[in-house]
């Protein structure tokens, strides 16, 4: 702004708080420039003044701390599928306690996002149903470990509330998997920096 | 609180919320303070609380105000010693000797702006400072849009008249 009467009339509108938002800056402009004229000279610390107010920032006293807020709290899965996993084995040794012991088979995983598949090595029950129409699992190792699954003998019927109990301990189990694994990732994606928010969560007690 | 909102719309204010409960309390630790229990409240705000809310950062402003108004009472600070915590971040572009005496003016005229009345301190504050509209004051301020005009007029003068008169 080179024009000193419109800097003269600017101040006098900014003194009645009659500028716009527009006007102000353009006064703040020209007070920062380093140039200004002897006459108006008197009035730049308080632009000056104005110009630090607005540079003040929060302080970062404290080390910032990357606080990851857990989006999904997959610990209450985790001990729900396992209480419900124990019920239900529970139940299975309870109702079976004469089946034999599966074997070990081999173990090929195959990868699933949101549906369950049979591992192929899971034991084969006689007349079950076909390998397309069986819902899907993720592995199992530690209940084959423990022996909790027992194989069938291949002369042996099905018990349909055997397979039913079966596959819904496997299902739990999946879930436990699947809720893991969906927590960890989103907890990674969800981290954000809040170089105050350190103080939040932690006991303060107020002056 | 809805995670994106808070991200992008109130945890970017955090400075203006830090200047303006600094112009209220005249202390860099309690306007530190204040920022941290609005952000907290905010975060940990229910649906129901922030339905009617249109404006996040002026809801925020009148959080902080509420905040620092209440610590101000409570621990009567003193709010017309000058302003602790306050840092310099742009260079002066006059001549060094120029530069020297207008940083020393410059504090001097800090220190008038902080011995305004109340209402006045807060409406310079928020035009000057933070170059809100006047509808945004108010609302902040929960006062009319002329008792922001009347405050702004007066508050300017009277930095003018002391500048003259002292300076």
């Amino acid at each position: 702004m080179n024009n000193f009467n419109d800097i003269e009339a600017l101040l006098e509108k900014y003194w009645e708080g009659e500028t716009s938002v527009e006007e102000e800056r353009s006064l703040k402009a020209y007070f920062s420039a380093g140039e200004v004229e002897e006459r108006f000279r008197k009035f730049a610390p308080l632009f000056k003044a104005i110009r630090e107010e607005q540079a003040v920032q929060l302080q970062n006293g404290a080390k910032p701390q990357r606080i990851i807020p857990v989006m999904f709290q997959w610990q209450p899965w985790a001990a729900a599928a396992s209480i419900a996993l124990l019920v239900f084995a529970g139940w299975w040794l309870l109702s079976n306690p004469d089946n034999p012991t599966m074997a070990n088979n081999n173990k090929q995983e195959t990868k699933q996002s949101d549906t369950m598949r049979i591992k192929q090595d899971a034991p084969r029950l006689p007349e079950a149903q076909p390998q397309s129409e069986q819902p899907a699992f993720a592995a199992i190792p530690k209940m084959k470990r423990n022996g909790l699954f027992r194989k069938k003998p291949a002369a042996q019927q099905p018990d349909v509330e055997e397979q039913a109990a079966m596959q819904e301990i496997k299902a739990a189990l999946a879930l436990i998997s699947s809720k893991i694994g969906k927590g960890r990732s989103e907890a990674a994606k969800g981290a954000i920096h809040l170089e105050t928010m350190d103080r939040i969560f932690k006991h303060k007690d107020d002056g | 609180m809805n995670r994106a909102i808070f991200q992008e719309q109130i945890f970017p204010i955090r400075h203006k919320l830090f200047r303006f409960a600094l112009r209220i309390t005249g202390s860099s630790h309690e306007a530190e303070d204040v920022v941290q229990e609005v952000m907290e409240k905010v975060w940990k705000s229910s649906p129901e609380q922030t339905a009617s809310v249109q404006n996040w950062e002026a809801w925020c402003m009148t959080l902080t105000r509420n905040r620092s108004l209440d610590k101000t009472r409570s621990q009567n600070l003193r709010r017309t010693a000058p302003i602790d915590g306050v840092s310099e971040r742009k260079a002066d572009s006059a001549s060094p000797a120029q530069a020297a005496e207008n940083r020393d003016l410059a504090e001097i005229v800090k220190k008038m702006m902080q011995e305004l009345p109340e209402k006045q301190r807060l409406v310079m504050h928020l035009r000057d400072v933070e170059e809100l509209s006047y509808e945004e004051i108010a609302e902040t301020l929960s006062v009319t849009l002329e008792q922001v005009k009347v405050n702004l007029h007066r508050a300017r003068k009277t930095i003018r008249e002391r500048m003259l008169g002292e300076l």
